[in-house]
């Protein structure tokens, strides 16, 4: 199993180093779900240990896309602190598709430079496509935006029980990206890692043939350009939409999510900017540990933050 | 640049066919998929019941249509589809291309796209929206897979389309125009409306707003910011929602609305308008394709763009909700 941290900012960088520690301003979610995920990991591997692998970028913002600058510093930072490398990539539409390409070409050059691949996440299959065409240095993994599987935590246990429709459990357990067809559109290239967000009704398919990520501890239910809180000092009829100027509100406001009608809801809800997630439960944790530790070439991504 | 207007039936395609409707499109779940996956697994975006039940009736809504001389476009575009699905998916897209005439199928699954270039190449694939299509990566992946339309993202703003005209050569482009938004962005919205309703509906949640990192505390300004604009979110939500899913009083379609947008819309060269609503009323539908006819008419006559902006004003009767500017869909 190899252990990944995911970083989103250059500020965040020092929590690779011991990721089990409460950090000064983390809150109160962030401080909940690293308890249970290292409780979980102790359980099912015993002793703690240090990430082998750096995640750095955003997965749902195309305006939290970092500056090239950014990118190779983290870079630098993984090889001065022995950690693998991989670059983590939003959806983009066209300007910061550019600004995008800016950043893949640095980054080939580099990987030219030292006889080395990287590896990048795609969460847009135009990202997906462009690195296959233009950076053959560059090793695309897709990203779990790109893999459909169902997260909605207000019906998710309903399939995971036996009450459930039996003919609906692979379809709702079940994705995509491992069917023959996904695959020889994949097999075309190298591409060979898939990653996913722990499912809260559990898994149906065989996915052995594939290497395979899992995200803790937060699972991504939507994202959008619809931001909560870009554009707050703006007029109301700018809110709500991709904001070039963004000022990062994301970064000091959040919201938790409760719901009026499901309220047995096993996982715990929030926005951070245009994207929300369910915060994994302790159990839900140690059921994909235990089926990473099972599966043994598994790697596992830990966030110590919500991940905008 | 052609209306496409939404079926739900065959009785509705002689009313929209003679009202302005220039291509249609559905969905079809026959029963037999119901009884092999349960009604809570979808063969589309949409509900079963707000397609088509049989292909039989799907038959007859296409000789309806073609004698109008008007296309029907089904849609296949669940989020996914895993691989116990393909042959009846497949068997079914070979039947309604060989047999029933249906003009394209409206996918988002790049895995069906790949299927049915090897097993029906006949079939004609629109890129559904849902399939993410927001650069011009991503217009050039699906070009290459065979698509012959893209369906751009709710998203893709009037300024974007040159670039992905440009990438889209000779294939075709069809945006929004009236109806039913979607809060997130579709392709990446995990949930599903059955059983629980849209995920952004707001009257289902609650807001706590909390600072971000843990060792700051929110004062008493900032809450009330936030508390302002969690209101301001509500109303967009609202908007985006088809204002509470309400008809206006002169019986209009209210919601997400792109008609001010028209002249740019036909100057940078979209194909298709798509009338969203395929499980609303057949009264909605007809109301929705006169609106949006009435406004391209005026562009096809080269009306000023300042007098198609004020006719489609004029003709929505809705000044304070155009003025809000969260029901535009091109802001």
């Amino acid at each position: 199993m190899e252990f990944a941290i995911a970083i989103q900012s250059l500020r965040d960088m020092k929590l690779t180093e011991r990721p089990w520690k409460p950090f000064s301003y983390q809150n109160e979610i962030e401080t909940q779900t690293q308890k249970a995920f290292f409780e979980a990991w102790e359980t099912v591997y015993g002793k703690k240990r240090m990430p082998d692998r750096l995640y750095f970028g955003s997965e749902f913002c195309q305006y939290r896309l970092t500056s090239s600058i950014a990118v190779m510093k983290a870079l630098e930072y993984s090889r001065r602190n022995g950690l693998a490398f991989t670059f983590v990539t939003p959806y983009v539409h066209n300007v910061k598709f550019h600004a995008l390409t800016t950043i893949l070409t640095e980054l080939q050059q580099e990987a030219v430079k030292v006889k080395e691949k990287v590896e990048v996440v795609v969460n847009d299959w135009g990202v997906y496509s462009h690195i296959r065409k233009q950076f053959p240095m560059l090793c695309p993994v897709i990203g779990r935006l790109l893999n459909k599987v169902v997260r909605d935590p207000r019906i998710a246990d309903y399939y995971d029980n036996e009450n459930a429709p039996p003919q609906a459990i692979n379809v709702v357990k079940g994705n995509g990206l491992v069917s023959e067809w996904f695959g020889r559109f994949l097999e075309s290239s190298d591409t060979v890692r898939l990653e996913f967000d722990e499912a809260i009704q559990g898994f149906g398919q065989e996915t052995e043939s594939h290497a395979l990520s899992f995200h803790y501890p937060f699972g991504c239910v939507a994202s959008g350009s619809a931001c909560m809180v870009g554009f707050m000092d703006s007029d109301k009829k700018d809110k709500f939409r991709g904001d070039p100027d963004c000022k990062q509100q994301c970064q000091r406001y959040t919201f938790e999510l409760k719901n009026r009608q499901f309220t047995h809801m096993t996982h715990r809800i929030f926005q951070k900017g245009n994207t929300a997630f369910y915060a994994h439960n302790r159990t839900l944790i140690e059921t994909g540990l235990r089926r990473a530790m099972q599966a043994g070439a598994v790697r596992v991504v830990y966030s110590p933050r919500l991940p905008v | 640049m052609k209306i496409l207007a939404p079926l739900g039936s065959l009785q509705e395609v002689e009313m929209l066919a003679e009202n302005g409707a220039e291509e249609f499109y559905c969905g079809v779940t026959p029963m037999e998929w119901i009884e092999k996956y349960s009604p809570g697994v979808w063969l589309n975006r949409r509900n079963p019941f707000a397609g088509v039940m049989s292909l039989k009736e799907l038959q007859n809504i296409v000789n309806a249509s073609h004698s109008y001389n008007i296309p029907v476009y089904l849609t296949l575009n669940a989020p996914y589809y895993v691989q116990e699905q393909y042959p009846m998916l497949l068997e079914l897209i070979t039947r309604c291309t060989q047999d029933i005439g249906v003009d394209a199928f409206i996918v988002s699954d790049i895995g069906l796209m790949m299927a049915m270039k090897e097993n029906v190449p006949a079939a004609v694939i629109h890129v559904s929206s849902l399939a993410a299509p927001l650069n011009t990566g991503s217009v050039q992946l699906y070009r290459e897979l065979g698509a012959e339309r893209i369906v751009l993202s709710r998203s893709v703003q009037i300024e974007e389309i040159a670039e992905l005209k440009a990438a889209a050569g000779d294939i075709e482009l069809e945006m929004f125009i009236l109806n039913d938004g979607c809060v997130y962005e579709e392709s990446f919205c995990h949930t599903t409306h059955n059983r629980a309703g849209a995920f952004c509906a707001q009257s289902q949640w609650e807001y706590i707003a909390l600072p971000t990192d843990g060792n700051v505390s929110l004062n008493h300004t900032e809450r009330q910011a936030l508390e302002n604009q969690v209101t301001d979110y509500r109303e967009f939500v609202w908007f985006v929602n088809d204002c509470g899913c309400q008809l206006a009083q002169d019986g209009l379609p209210l919601g997400p609305c792109g008609l001010c947008a028209l002249p740019e819309l036909y100057r940078a060269g979209i194909d298709s308008l798509k009338i969203v609503g395929r499980e609303g009323s057949p009264y909605r539908k007809l109301a929705s394709v006169q609106l949006v006819k009435a406004v391209v008419e005026q562009v096809r006559a080269k009306a000023a763009d300042d007098e198609i902006q004020s006719f489609a004003r004029k003709v929505r009767n809705q000044p304070s909700f155009c003025d809000s500017g969260l029901m535009c869909y091109y802001r």
